[in-house]
Order: C-alpha cells, then structure tokens, then sequence
C-alpha cells in the first residue's frame, strides 16, 4: 500500500511539472503548427535564472515567477524575429526551435556550468509528511496545488475570455477565424509567450524535484511530446490529463520495472497513436 | 455608387490560373449573384475578395477604399460578412460563442446576440451546444448569424443551400429577402439556380475564370441558350 500512494504521490508530482512544459507545446502546436523543440529548454532556462535570483536572496515564488518572465520576453523574442514567419510550417519551425534550444542549452553551460544544481524547497514546505505509513516531501502536494491552479487559470481564459475563444477557434480553422475578423496573429503572440511563461515559470517550481543540470531540457522532451501525443494535440484539457498519466506511468515504471522505464511511457503512446491517433481529448484527425 | 467593385483580378492556386481578369460590381442594398458551373471560379472569386486568397493582379474596392492586400481579419472587420461554403462552424465553439466571435467592437448596428436570436429563435434554444452537434439547417443558420454579428455592409454567401433539404432552402430564401429588406447588400454564390434567379438583382455567369454574362437575370429565365451553354441547364 505504501509503495502505491508513495508513487501515485511522485507520479502526480512529476506529472504536474510536465503539464507546465506540455501546456504550452500542445497550445502552441495546436493553434500555429509549430513543433516547439525549445519548451523545454524555456523550463530549464527557468530554473536556471530562478536560481540565480534566489542566490540573490529573491524569495522562492517570486524568483520562480520572475524567471518565467524573463523567459518569455527570450520567447517573443524568438518569436517574434524568426517564428511568426514560418508558422504552418512545421519542418521550418521544427528545425529553427531545435537550433534555439541547443544555443539555449550552450548558453546555460557557459555560464553556470556543468555540475547539477540542486534546489532547495522553501523552509517551510522542506520537510517530510507522514500520513499514515507514507512519508512524502510536503512540497510534491504544494507542486500538485500549484500546477492544478495554473491549469485552471489556462482553462478559464480558454473557456470564458474572448480571447480564449477566438484561440480555439483559430484552433479549429484558422482562415474562418481571420475571415470573422479575428486578428489571429495577434493570438499567436499571446500564446507563444503565456507557453514560454508557464514553462519558464516551471523551471524553479520543479528545481526541488528535478534539480537543474545541463540535458535535463533532453530528456524531458520525450516525456512532454508523449503527454501531447496522449492528450491530443491543441488540448488543454488533454494536456492535464496526459501529464498525470504520464508521471504516474513514469512512476511507476521506474518502481516496477527500473530496467524498462522508457519502454513504459512509449507503450501508452504507442497504443494511442495505433487506436485513438488523435489522442484522449483531441479532435479527429 | 458600387459598394464592391472588382476590377481585372487574376487570381491563381499555386500555378493554376483560376480567375483570369474578372471583373464584378455589387451595389448597395442589392443581391448579386454569381452564378457558373463547379469550378469555374466563384469560390476563388468570393475567396479573393475576403483576402483568403488574395489576387496577384487587378483590384478590389470596398466602400471606394482598396482592400485587395489588406488581411482577411481587417476586411471583415471593414464590414464584409462571409457565409462560407460548407458553413465552416467551429466545431469546438458553441453556437452562442460561435456568434460572438463574429462581433466587431466598434461597429454597432442593429444585429447583436439578441436580434440575431430573435430572427433564428431555434439558436437560442441551442446556445450552449457545439458546433459540431448541429444539422446542417442549424448551421446554416450560425453561419449567417456569425456574419450578421459583424454589423456588416455586405454578405457574401457562398452556396448556403448545399446540403439543404427543400424546406429549409425555403427558409433561406425567405431569410435573403428580410436581410435584403434591411438594405445590406448581398453577393451570392449560387448553384440552385431558380433560389438565386428569385432573389436577385443582377447577376453574373463565371465560365472557365471570365465574366461571360452580366446583366438582368431574367435574360438568365429566359434565355435558354445562355443556360445550356453557361450553366448546363
């Protein structure tokens, strides 16, 4: 018993980080057919730079915000003198996004180096919970709390802004939204940067589970595009979803069978793409 | 004064030349029409002037303002509508939101959620559904409905009676005429031809991307040999 709530535990946890990486690759693709290589390296660039601002005695959750921004204003930057052209594009902007994430990565090393950082949660959540025979770090439920709460923010301006309407609109069919009047580029931006800001915005929350080390960006790749692939691409909602599964399954796989973990997350995925290739909550393809 | 007035445009899908030298006027407060074979360009036409595919030559005149490189979103919001072919709901809106997207701010008029509801009650009662769940009448009916929210000078619709049954083209006949009535102008695309020959004030036959007929439709009624010739009826 307390091996499965001991993993469920650190599954959701891990899985709620992937969601603040995943979010973003599924909204970005859905609405402009961009493959983001570089969303994870936004997070690891947030962890980073979070890093360096707790080092200089910025509280935990405001440096952990303030990284976010700093990684979205790289972000628009990227985006804004090289992707905006080349959206519907994917091969171009695959390729553009995986050059942006290995300076990212060359940048990182450079200037912090090549030894793992770990992070410190903040004081009060760094201790141990028991609850029952479980033992647990408080901090993988305030991750939990934290990242549902974002998702719910997301959903919300999805579902109950204009503006989150006229993005699943241009979702479903782009030239209609334009068509309507729906400066759709406009979009683009906003959903680049709230992507790049929720990742960067990731990278300190997830320091204390993840730490910070050079190709940390590598290999959560993997497991964010096997989120999107699960969830269905362009869907919140799937995202959320698909992050749970995917730590919990990355959980456990690493638990039961530590030799076959890849092997673990690539099944669901690979079940997916052969009987339901739109995903859990995406449209038919 | 022509509301819409397309001068020579030359329009192509990659290499292919679809519109080759058009050219079409649309008054205020009437309905044109458009009318052809499948293939010969009135989609393309109805495409060029919303800017989804923008001429590589020639002009487009809105409101006497040339519109032929502005993008689509600043078209529609100047006040061009469009009912497009094959209605294009979104299939993840519900239909209230599907109608609320199609509002400008800043262009008030006499349709809002309300009056658009008032003249299609049966989207009221299907407010909170999705798009994807509706009939084809029912999409019809957001269809028209979106492009009304816009408060637009001019609709363009591009064969709104595909699929329809029978009594529901009825229904859209009667609908292009109150819209009429309200003094905007209509460009219709049109495949059923005595729907488009009931409502229309002039009309164009496309053949092969040219203008070949533009005049009164009754010369289209009775002219059989236009007919057979232009529209293979």
């Amino acid at each position: 018993m307390q091996f499965y709530v001991q993993n469920a535990l650190g599954g959701l946890a891990y899985g709620s980080l992937l969601f603040l990486i995943a979010s973003g690759l599924t909204l970005i693709f859905g609405l402009m057919r961009i493959i983001n290589l570089a969303q994870t390296a936004f997070y690891l660039l947030g962890a980073y730079v979070g890093l360096a601002l707790v080092a200089h005695g910025l509280n935990f959750w405001v440096a952990s915000v303030a990284a976010g921004i700093v990684t979205m204003a790289l972000g628009l930057a990227v985006y804004s003198a090289f992707l905006h052209r080349y959206h519907a594009d994917p091969l171009t902007s695959l390729l553009l996004t995986l050059g942006f994430a290995l300076i990212l990565d060359d940048v990182i090393l450079a200037t912090w180096g090549g030894d793992p950082h770990s992070i410190a949660a903040p004081p009060f959540l760094a201790q141990s919970l028991q609850v029952g025979g479980v033992i647990f770090p408080a901090y993988w439920l305030a991750v939990i709390a934290i990242s549902t709460t974002i998702a719910v923010v997301l959903f919300v301006a999805m579902h109950r802004t204009m503006l989150g309407v006229m993005i699943r609109a241009a979702v479903d069919d782009e030239e209609m939204a334009r068509g309507v009047g729906v400066d759709v580029n406009r979009s683009f931006y906003i959903v680049f940067a709230a992507g790049a800001l929720v990742a960067g915005i990731g990278g300190l929350l997830g320091g204390p589970i993840t730490s910070a080390y050079p190709g940390l960006d590598g290999e959560l790749t993997p497991l964010a595009f096997a989120v999107v692939i699960v969830g269905g691409m362009g869907s919140l909602t799937g995202a959320f979803v698909g992050s749970l599964l995917i730590g919990l399954v990355n959980a456990f796989g690493k638990a039961m069978f530590p030799e076959l973990s890849y092997f673990t997350i690539f099944v669901p995925v690979a079940l997916i793409m052969a009987f339901r290739p739109q995903g859990l909550f995406g449209r038919k393809l | 004064m022509n509301l819409l007035a397309v001068e020579e445009i030359h329009t192509y899908y990659e290499h292919s030349h679809v519109l080759q030298g058009v050219s079409l006027e649309a008054p205020a407060g009437a309905v044109t029409a458009i009318l052809g074979r499948n293939g010969v360009g009135k989609t393309t036409l109805i495409r060029s002037v919303i800017g989804f595919t923008p001429p590589r030559a020639g002009s487009i005149r809105f409101n006497d303002a040339a519109i032929e490189r502005l993008p689509s979103h600043a078209i529609a919001r100047l006040g061009v509508g469009l009912v497009p072919q094959g209605r294009r709901i979104f299939p993840s809106l519900t239909v209230q939101e599907n109608l609320t997207i199609g509002g400008v701010p800043g262009r008030p008029g006499r349709w809002s959620l309300e009056t658009v509801y008032a003249m299609f009650p049966r989207l009221r009662e299907r407010a909170a559904n999705y798009g994807g769940q509706l009939s084809g009448g029912e999409q019809q009916m957001v269809a028209i409905g979106r492009a009304l929210m816009s408060n637009p000078v001019l609709l363009m619709m591009d064969e709104p009676s595909e699929g329809l049954a029978p009594l529901i083209v009825h229904e859209l006949q009667n609908t292009m005429r109150r819209l009429k009535e309200t003094g905007l102008a209509i460009v219709l695309v049109e495949q059923n031809l005595p729907l488009a020959l009931s409502v229309a004030d002039t009309a164009y036959i496309i053949s092969k991307g040219r203008v070949v007929f533009a005049g009164d439709p009754e010369e289209i009624r009775t002219n059989a040999q236009l007919r057979t010739t232009h529209l293979g009826i």
